[in-house]
């Protein structure tokens, strides 16, 4: 499975929109992390995470995402994953990160 | 779809120690859990803690110079077995301890759960019951 990333800023809302699709994992969580890393910097806001085509992720996929969470929250963002798969959910709730990124959707209603 | 479905079938991959490839398992694995009948979470499950069972396994294979691992999934009665190997090398220590983040979320996807270090090689071994 191909994975794809897609990003929006809206300039008057300030909010970055970025869209995930596919599979994140040990072969390319770590260019995710750089892109999510680069975009954060470039914007220094909350970053919301659409993962209604997110089919999968990793611990490595987690360590990524934990890394950019850190530099949000050093703006005081947050990262907002919305709409995340039950299977994708559960990798949150397992580790116990559902606590540190804000999970938003049908999984989390 | 037959009775020889009962039949204790073995199916093998041997992958290199390579990111690129824990793919392929995770591709594997959902084929056999849907195949023998898992639940679809069950599925999922068992292609998580695969793919984890993997990261621990390239990791340890990176830092003591193996090249090839391999992976068995043996559909038993009480649910889905696999085994993940790597070769026996003399370099292996007594004592290695893997991310303990990787062991909780396998310890979490997966019924029996158990990694031991025998004859100079790791040895993860998984079942996930129907």
């Amino acid at each position: 499975m191909e994975f794809n990333l897609k990003s929006n800023f809206d300039t008057e809302k300030k909010v970055l929109d970025v869209h995930l699709a596919g599979e994140i994992d040990i072969y390319n969580s770590a260019d995710v992390k750089e892109e999510l890393s680069k975009l954060v910097a470039e914007h220094n806001v909350n970053l919301n995470l659409h993962c209604e085509e997110l089919d999968y992720l990793d611990s490595t996929a987690l360590g990524a995402l934990v890394s950019v969470l850190k530099k949000v929250k050093h703006y005081d963002g947050n990262i907002y994953i919305k709409n995340a798969k039950a299977s994708v959910c559960k990798i949150f709730k397992i580790t116990n990160l559902d606590k540190a990124f804000i999970l938003e959707g049908e999984c989390y209603e | 779809m037959s009775d020889d479905s009962k039949k204790e079938d073995v199916v093998e991959l041997t992958l290199p120690v390579n990111a690129a490839y824990v793919s392929a398992a995770r591709l594997t694995a959902s084929s056999i859990s849907n195949r023998i009948g898992l639940k679809i979470e069950s599925a999922e499950d068992v292609k998580g803690a695969v793919s984890e069972a993997c990261i621990y396994v390239i990791k340890f294979c990176q830092s003591y110079g193996e090249n090839l691992f391999k992976i068995s999934f043996v559909p038993k009665d009480e649910g889905l077995e696999i085994v993940i190997k790597t070769n026996k090398n003399p370099r292996t220590p007594e004592d290695y301890e893997g991310d303990e983040f990787i062991i909780r979320m396998i310890e979490a996807l997966i019924d029996v759960f158990e990694i031991k270090i025998e004859n100079q090689a790791i040895e993860i071994y998984m079942l996930k019951k129907f």
